[in-house]
């Protein structure tokens, strides 16, 4: 459809434009009755902006290509011609009507002296017409380009978001498998268990995996379980303190948020600590705002800097899923690791989670 | 295997229960092998180590306190060592610093059982300490150390880097000033000084690795070196190739 048609406001704006423009018709016409004069000149300009609309189309299909000129300038060069002509064949139409207003007679003469310079106007019209309507066709192209742009950029934002949360890490694997080795060993029952917890848990992931948002309660199930299989391999030293506030508990995160968090705090700090120093776990509601807090233990010398792919990996997904909405930050002294993450607080009734979820 | 085998000693070290009976129970399969004691963190590796004086040692490499690569520039180069690990990434490492075998969890009876008899094969021999290897591999390639571990006496002593002030080095030793201490351990400069962050830590001299924070400012000292006047007062020789270098980092 044509892109004035698309909008009252713009087809307003296009005949206003062109109204202004029949001043030039109505100049060269050089009539003793100047009002008419412009009733008529105002009236043909109308039909003739009208009436050219369709330019659109042959713009559309000679675009401005290089190497296409020649094509251009031959099609539009009679087209020109051809509306011209109808601009004076309008004219004297037009006029044969504004004729029958009393005192208006002379007219007629008039259009029959300027008819030279009526040709030319409506060749000049053609031109404005051609080039406006090729400087509109640009504007629309970019319009479309932005658009696509903008639909690439999220399709890329969703395979990232989906890449970042299938990380499950092989060695956790690993070393759950040669606890089940180990317990086979001297612990049947509780081997069986393992590989049960292990088993709820692998499923938890592929399930969260398809989900892109999930009710914290959920993703700290999740965790549960991961925790539940970490808790064979290290007995005491694991210590779990959690307080999730009801609130809490039934606002959306991130599906995956903590987990990758949690496997952090296990990996680079419970594991790694002797002294059995808990993996604090808080999450309040508070107004407009959901505020997790993760806290565990660090070795007092530590061996590698914290703060790897783990936390980088969730900043990123905080930023793509809420841009400035959600803050993380990191706390830390000789013997504490604490990752804070305030987040919008919404829950499945929230109207605008919907669309996100 | 007709000879009669004296009775080999075995120390396990792994922060994991499980992990511990695991290796008892297959070495139940092997009567010449006796367990001996059993370390639950790298500290206690390197103290029973000490103590028990064992032929092998089965070493996890994430442990709390010391990691197992810490652990093995620790011991004495007569003890056999076996990694035992869920992360394949070390393998390399552990060989370059001439680890007897490496066994990925979880791993099967028969493939302990080889690497017992690959141990076999090398107990009586001396491990190479090869320091700048060892070195190395305490770290992710492309990283830099963040701490030392040295013993001092009867003592083990992590230092983390940002409290190095310098480092001294004579002949295959290295004296570590941190803090207003000093420790010495067997390490040549070279080796020390390639596993630091060049940012941070600079050759002044033959002798000398400087931290570039600690310096206040730098004073004449004849014939065209100079001295690095350290923020407590303490100065460190500065030759004129050490100074190019030390201003480059500084951007001065």
């Amino acid at each position: 459809m044509h892109p004035l048609l698309a909008e009252r406001r713009s087809l307003t704006a296009y005949l206003l434009f062109w109204a202004c423009l029949a001043v030039v018709p109505c100049l060269l016409l050089r009539s003793e009755t100047p009002l008419g004069a412009l009733c008529l000149a105002i009236t043909a300009t109308l039909a003739f902006a009208v009436a050219t609309l369709p330019t659109w189309y042959l713009c559309r299909a000679l675009p401005l290509v290089r190497g296409r000129g020649y094509r251009m300038f031959t099609a539009h060069a009679a087209a020109g011609a051809l509306w011209s002509v109808f601009f004076l064949v309008c004219s004297k139409a037009l006029v044969e009507v504004w004729a029958l207003v009393p005192g208006w007679r002379g007219l007629v003469e008039d259009v029959d002296r300027a008819q030279a310079a009526l040709v030319g106007v409506g060749a000049l019209f053609y031109l404005l017409v051609a080039s406006s309507h090729y400087a509109l066709a640009e504007l629309e192209r970019r319009h479309e380009a932005v658009e696509r742009e903008g639909a690439m950029a999220l399709l890329a934002q969703q395979a990232e978001l989906h890449a970042l949360r299938a990380q499950v890490h092989p060695h956790f694997l690993f070393n759950s498998l040669n606890t089940v080795s180990a317990l086979i060993g001297y612990d049947t029952t509780k081997a069986r268990e393992a590989c049960l917890l292990l088993a709820e848990y692998l499923r938890g992931t592929l399930r969260a995996q398809e989900q892109s948002l999930v009710a914290l309660r959920d993703e700290w199930g999740l965790c549960e379980r991961y925790l539940k299989v970490e808790a064979l391999r290290l007995g005491d030293r694991l210590r779990v303190e959690v307080e999730l506030d009801p609130a809490a508990q039934d606002c959306l995160v991130p599906s995956l948020l903590l987990q990758p968090l949690v496997e952090n705090a296990m990996t680079h700090g419970v594991a790694l600590v002797d002294e059995p120093r808990p993996l604090r776990v808080r999450a309040r509601k508070e107004a407009a705002v959901l505020a997790i807090e993760l806290e565990n233990g660090i070795d007092p010398a530590p061996r590698r800097r914290p703060g790897g792919v783990g936390l980088a990996n969730v900043r990123a997904r905080l930023a793509a899923q809420y841009g400035g909405e959600a803050l993380l930050r990191i706390e830390q002294d000789p013997e504490r690791f604490r990752v804070l993450i305030d987040l919008p607080a919404r829950t499945r009734d929230t109207p605008n989670s919907a669309e996100v979820a | 295997m007709t000879k009669p085998s004296p009775e080999r000693r075995v120390l396990i070290a792994d922060d994991e229960e499980p992990a511990r009976r695991l290796v008892i129970e297959y070495l139940q399969a092997h009567p010449d092998w006796t367990l001996v004691a059993e370390a639950k963190n790298g500290f206690e590796a390197v103290q029973l180590a000490k103590e028990h004086a064992p032929d092998l040692l089965f070493l996890d490499v994430q442990m709390p306190k010391l990691d197992g690569f810490e652990v093995l520039g620790l011991l004495a180069p007569d003890i056999a060592v076996v990694f035992a690990t869920a992360f394949d990434e070390y393998a390399i490492r552990a060989f370059e610093v001439h680890a007897v075998d490496y066994l990925l969890k979880p791993f099967s009876a028969e493939r302990f059982a080889q690497a017992l008899a690959r141990a076999e094969t090398r107990i009586g021999t001396t491990r190479a300490v090869a320091a700048p290897a060892l070195a190395q591999a305490a770290r992710s390639p492309g990283t830099y150390l963040e701490r030392l571990v040295i013993r001092d006496g009867s003592e083990i002593c992590i230092i983390p880097l940002e409290q190095i002030d310098y480092v001294r080095g004579q002949d295959d030793y290295i004296e570590v000033f941190h803090g207003g201490r000093s420790s010495l351990t067997q390490q040549t400069l070279q080796s020390l000084e390639s596993s630091l962050d060049p940012r941070q830590f600079v050759r002044v001299h033959r002798s000398y690795v400087l931290n570039v924070g600690r310096v206040a400012r730098l004073e004449p000292w004849g014939n065209g070196s100079k001295l690095a006047v350290l923020h407590d007062g303490r100065t460190v020789p500065v030759s004129r190739s050490g100074e190019s270098r030390l201003r480059a980092v500084l951007g001065v």
